[in-house]
């Protein structure tokens, strides 16, 4: 048997349904700018080294809890640490976790998914009752007791939220996949000699990925949440780090003060979470099947 | 249009009375939560090459079911209990999935019952020829999309070059069931299943498709296998028909001869159904009294015994079997029609 020549079918296929799917978002006004906010983010994150005027632990302890000026745009922290370039390294934080766990969670899960969902039967009751077993837990307190027991830090929270994340996806993954089994073109390509697991990944997944791919990015802002409420209680990113949440936690004690130390991290919080949130939201009515 | 067959794999003279296809005694049930249900009783089948054979009964009479365990793939929880199915000497039913995938497509191509779904919607036209090309004849690039646009042209799709590289949803239906049709033939099979093919299709066009099919089968020579619940296709369209009722064979005979002497009741009531433009408007139009039986249990005695106007004591206590009345026109009934009535004539 050869292989089918990837360049052609693949390319031209994926390409014309995210042309589509594109099409539908940019109508989407709010989806847009939410979205072009979401990838400024990303690009601020990436490249926090490049745009930070100082370094996330340049102290200045001279110029404590400055007010904004022309050497630091929007001021200082109580050890006089550029509030903007902690800001930006903050961003590289949030986003290195919020994108790595749900990665990690749906590398475990959609496997997972994938194959309860096609096999059945005892395969996918031993799934389900996994399923039942960590939903049982919440994520939150599951990380946290993971955290409690093997410390902290930017890697391991990934790995915590990650592994607690796996059951959405795989969740996911199994509904499309039992409910896209059994479509007539399944049926069509068995028909016509197709081997299983080239109607897995060629006929089933490419029907199934909208939905997954709305997913990951809905799961963006609830880790970004995550992360930050781990750091804020100390239990996530540690000093020197940037993170927003750590952040929030240093300035609340000036919040009469001096309030934009605060402030300024709750800010970044917002709107990277808001900006994710409407751009899945948008990705969704974009990728919905059945607007198709 | 019409093309030559080239197939490598010609039946050789020698085998050539032995049949294409020979389906045995098979038995298909589905095991439901409460009850089982009897889709197929029994059936035999025998296909030669090159022969168009019809398969009519009504909905639920075992007819699709039939047909997917011709390529072992009754869907779950579907299994057939019993019987065989020899394709070309090798037993189907006892063939490992590896071997069973150089049968699907490549030996038994399916013309399925609804082409607006049966098309992958995130795959272009070409990308659903280039698998099954690749996957049964190795053939792929430029070779591969040659052989689509020629496939489509034999179909009757205007401009394939272009069209080819369309998503099916960019397709009517009609053009749909011709792209389904140029795929089940894509890698020249000797047997072709059509599954209802009309079912989905407007009146008019299931003429152009019906006439396709019949295009196809005469110029590559391959064996088909139609089924259908409408007689007037079977009358136009095979040389042979099956007629099945509660996953049995009611009567098995040369389409002149079942159209000539129906001998079973219930064919002759499906001839009956069949509405006439010709006959006078004073003529009520027929049908059956009844619903097809949901069989839940071994049938005992002539399954359309409770339907029936001439059914006896007999047709209740015992199975009628499936015996020769003449050379090649067998039927099931204790009480045969000998004598078809006037209206038919």
């Amino acid at each position: 048997m050869t292989a089918i020549a990837p360049d052609s079918t693949a390319g031209r296929s994926s390409s014309s349904f995210w042309h589509a799917a594109w099409y539908r978002y940019r109508r989407n006004r709010l989806a847009l700018i939410s979205g072009a906010i979401a990838v400024l983010i990303l690009l601020v994150a990436a490249l926090a080294r490049v745009i930070a005027p100082y370094g996330y632990a340049a102290q200045d302890l001279s110029a404590s809890l400055a007010d904004p000026s022309w050497q630091h745009l929007l001021g200082t922290d109580e050890l006089g640490r550029d509030m903007l370039s902690r800001a930006i390294y903050g961003a590289q934080t949030s986003m290195s976790i919020a994108i790595g766990a749900p990665l990690l969670g749906a590398l475990l899960g959609l496997p997972i998914g994938i194959i309860s969902g096609w096999v059945g039967g005892w395969t996918d009751y031993f799934t389900l009752r996994a399923f039942e077993v960590f939903t049982m837990v919440p994520q939150i307190l599951m990380a946290l007791l993971l955290i409690a027991l093997f410390g902290s830090g930017v890697g391991k929270l990934v790995l915590f939220l990650g592994i607690t994340a796996w059951v959405g996806f795989a969740r996911l993954a199994r509904a499309q996949l039992i409910s896209l089994r059994d479509r007539d073109f399944v049926q069509a390509a068995r028909s016509l000699g197709v081997p299983t697991w080239r109607i897995v990944i060629i006929h089933v997944l490419p029907n199934a990925l909208g939905p997954i791919v709305v997913f990951f990015v809905q799961q963006i802002p609830a880790t970004i949440f995550a992360a930050a409420g781990f750091s804020f209680l100390g239990l996530g990113v540690q000093d020197p780090l940037a993170d927003w949440g750590q952040m929030i936690n240093d300035g609340e004690q000036f919040l009469p003060l001096k309030p934009l130390v605060a402030l300024l991290p709750i800010f970044c919080i917002a709107v990277a979470t808001l900006s994710f949130s409407f751009a899945g939201d948008g990705l969704r009515d974009a990728l919905d099947p059945t607007s198709r | 249009m019409p093309r030559q067959r080239t197939s490598p794999v010609e039946t050789a003279p020698a085998v050539a009375d032995r049949p294409l296809l020979e389906v045995r005694d098979l038995h298909v049930s589905f095991q439901l939560e409460r009850s089982t249900v009897f889709a197929v009783q029994g059936l035999d089948l025998v296909v030669r090459a090159g022969e168009r054979l019809g398969v009519v009964g009504e909905s639920g009479s075992g007819k699709s079911v039939s047909a997917l365990s011709i390529m072992a793939m009754v869907p779950s929880p579907g299994r057939i209990t019993a019987g065989s199915v020899v394709f070309d000497g090798q037993d189907v039913l006892r063939l490992p999935t590896s071997k069973l995938r150089h049968l699907r497509g490549r030996q038994i191509g399916m013309i399925p019952q609804n082409p607006l779904t049966s098309l992958n919607p995130v795959l272009t036209v070409a990308a659903h020829f280039q698998e099954v090309l690749s996957l049964h004849l190795g053939l792929s690039g430029r070779a591969a999309a040659r052989r689509t646009v020629e496939l489509l042209r034999s179909v009757g799709i205007p401009d394939p070059q272009s069209r080819m590289n369309e998503y099916p949803h960019r397709l009517s239906g009609g053009q749909r069931q011709r792209v389904m049709i140029a795929l089940a033939m894509a890698a020249e099979p000797r047997l072709l299943v059509a599954d209802e093919p009309t079912t989905a299709l407007d009146v008019t066009i299931q003429a152009q498709i019906l006439k396709l099919f019949d295009d196809l089968v005469e110029t590559s020579n391959v064996a088909a296998i139609l089924i259908t619940h409408n007689l007037g296709i079977v009358a136009g369209h095979c040389d042979r028909v099956v007629v099945m009722y509660a996953g049995k064979v009611m009567e098995t005979a040369g389409v002149f001869d079942l159209f000539e002497h129906p001998g079973h009741p219930y064919t002759l009531g499906l001839l009956r159904c069949v509405p006439r433009l010709t006959v006078t408007r004073s003529r009520r139009f027929h049908a059956i009294p009844g619903l097809p039986p949901r069989v839940t249990s071994p049938a005992q005695g002539c399954p359309f015994a409770p339907r029936c106007d001439r059914a006896t004591e007999q047709c209740v206590s015992s199975t009628p079997p499936l015996a020769d009345v003449s050379p090649g026109h067998a039927l099931a009934c204790w009480h045969p029609v000998t004598a078809p009535p006037e209206e038919l004539r």
